[in-house]
């Protein structure tokens, strides 16, 4: 009994129903849709609220009464599957992609997709990183066979916007001079989302940065991988662009061959 | 992470609800509350920001768990992850109570992060009394369990919700957290007495008391959580201490709208002028 009772709220809750649920007793104040129509639109305004908290930077940049009506549409077509409302929204950036209404503004996908992330590391653990004061003291051929990884908490997007630009504008409005205006044709960009102790945060990198970060998810060495970036820059640049990685705390682990190791 | 040394892991007089917008209220003035509640289900993550107040705060303050997840009620199994995880940051924390509502939120995969009402019926009982057996098992340790607001009542139903909520607890063995607020609404929806709700239930599995604010909404109340609390659910607050004594901690809850802390300070008042003057005490202005 239970189960088919609560197989037709859930459904009235998640698909409207033709027919008055005939489970729900009638009441002079309410009829029975009525009172199921309550919890309906109760579930339907808390995933709305969820989505605009999750993705603040889309909803600052369309306007709350848009966002809330687009939100609403996706709530109808998304019904929650997990117990824990911060998954919510993981198809939101393709909904918005697809949102003929949203067809003039192309960059708003990959905004969403920003804003995703941004939420998914906030709640991670905070990195931890690895002491690059060690590599100075590595042989040449332990450095080539060196393996680097990366910490779990970074994300990056590729977009063929200035991305970091317009989601700083929604994401901190007030922090935007009023003269602040972005060129939509600057070119693309790769934006990396990432956490630095507690903070979330977010920066863009050059291409050679991005080749980098590719290169070591890949987990190839780093003697392959200068050999793959060689054809488009020198040893030079590559070791500049491993400092910048350094630099941003985004390399959480250094595997060397001890084996190979010329003056241990 | 441990409490320091000299906070005692008790709840006791009025607490409030520990809200992310008064981190700072707290841990800058750490002003005089017995104890925080903490919506446990928005620490659940494995790190961050939350976490890291969660901790500050704990150092100061005795905690309450106050879950909405577990889906008491549901059919579905109990989601071991959740409760696992639950379960660590019980033995991280050493909260004095821990609780979750009388009710099911998910069915065949579909979550509705709502607390939907069940029906009042024997085998509803039964059901429910396992399964808060089984979560009070998996956690190793008595869990209290909340009477929900509700909208709607379904045709099976052949128990009143008070009778419902007495037998579930009997038969659990679990502990009652009592809202207030969801009585005086639930009793406004549905036509029924509160204070006869109240006779009904078994005082000395009392643990908590809600209190919190409605919305009317003209044909039906609806319990928002995003208001002060109204004045017939402080009559109701009265007469719940005349009956049980002023010894059953209280909180004041506040989910939506989230005013100012001084604001939440001054319905605490509000609660402890009430319980001083069931006790006799003197009132403090
Ligand atoms: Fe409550």
């Amino acid at each position: 009994m239970l189960e088919t009772l609560y197989q037709q709220v859930i459904e009235g809750i998640y698909h409207e129903a033709k027919d008055p649920p005939a489970f729900v007793e009638h009441k002079q104040t309410l009829s029975a849709a009525e009172q199921l129509g309550i919890y309906r639109d109760s579930v339907h305004g808390n995933l709305v609220i969820a989505l605009g908290d999750i993705f603040p930077a889309v909803k600052e940049a369309l306007g709350a009464t848009f966002f809330d009506a687009m939100a609403s549409r996706y709530v109808a077509q998304h019904p929650s599957r997990s117990p824990r409302l911060d998954d919510y929204g993981e198809h939101f950036p393709a909904f918005v992609a697809s949102f003929e209404p949203l067809a003039d503004y192309p960059y708003m996908r990959d905004v969403a997709q920003l804003d995703w992330h941004w939420h998914r590391l906030f709640h991670m653990s905070s990195p931890t990183v690895v002491a690059f004061d060690s590599l100075a003291t590595l042989a040449p051929a332990q450095i080539e066979s060196m393996q680097l990884g990366l910490i779990p908490a970074l994300v990056w997007i590729d977009s063929a916007y200035p991305l970091e630009k317009i989601w700083r504008l929604s994401r901190f409005p007030e922090q935007a001079a009023s003269t602040d205006s972005i060129d939509l044709n600057e070119g693309a960009s790769t934006v990396v989302v990432y956490r630095f102790g507690l903070d979330t945060l977010v920066t863009s990198i050059d291409p050679l940065c991005r080749d980098l970060l590719i290169a070591i998810k890949k987990r190839k060495s780093f003697g392959t991988i200068c050999e793959e970036l060689g054809s488009k820059c020198g040893p030079e640049q590559i070791n500049q662009a491993l400092a910048t990685l350094v630099q941003h705390h985004w390399i959480s682990e250094l595997i060397v061959d001890t084996e190979s190791s010329g003056n241990a | 992470m441990t409490m320091s040394a000299s906070v005692q892991n008790k709840c006791e007089g009025v607490g409030i609800g520990l809200r992310s917008a008064h981190y700072q209220d707290i841990l800058g003035s750490l002003p005089d509350i017995p104890w925080f509640e903490v919506l446990i289900d928005n620490y659940m993550n494995e790190g961050g920001y939350p976490l890291y107040y969660l901790d500050q705060i704990s150092q100061h303050y005795p905690l309450s768990f106050h879950s909405v997840g577990l889906s008491l009620g549901g059919m579905e199994a109990l989601e071991q992850t959740s409760i696992a995880r639950l379960k660590s940051l019980i033995d991280r924390y050493q909260p004095a109570l821990v609780s979750d509502h009388l009710c099911w939120t998910a069915h065949a995969g579909l979550h509705s992060h709502d607390l939907l009402p069940m029906p009042y019926t024997a085998e509803a009982v039964r059901h429910v009394a396992a399964r808060i057996d089984q979560v009070q098992n998996a956690l190793g340790r008595r869990i209290l369990v909340e009477n929900v607001s509700s909208y709607m009542q379904y045709q099976c139903s052949d128990l009143s919700e008070a009778q419902f909520f007495a037998e579930v607890v009997e038969s659990a063995d679990c502990d009652i957290l009592c809202d207030l607020n969801n009585i005086y609404v639930s009793a406004s929806n549905h036509d029924f007495d509160a204070m006869r709700y109240l006779e009904q239930l078994p005082v000395s599995r009392i643990r908590e008391l809600h209190l919190a604010g409605y919305e009317d909404q003209g044909r039906y109340l609806l319990d928002t959580h995003g208001e002060a609390v109204h004045a017939p659910v402080w009559a109701l607050y009265e007469q719940a201490l005349q009956r049980w004594g002023d010894t059953v901690p209280t909180l004041i809850e506040w989910d939506n709208n989230i005013p100012a802390f001084s604001v939440l300070l001054a319905e605490r008042d509000k609660a402890l002028q009430i319980s001083r003057r069931i006790s006799g005490d003197p009132v403090c202005a």
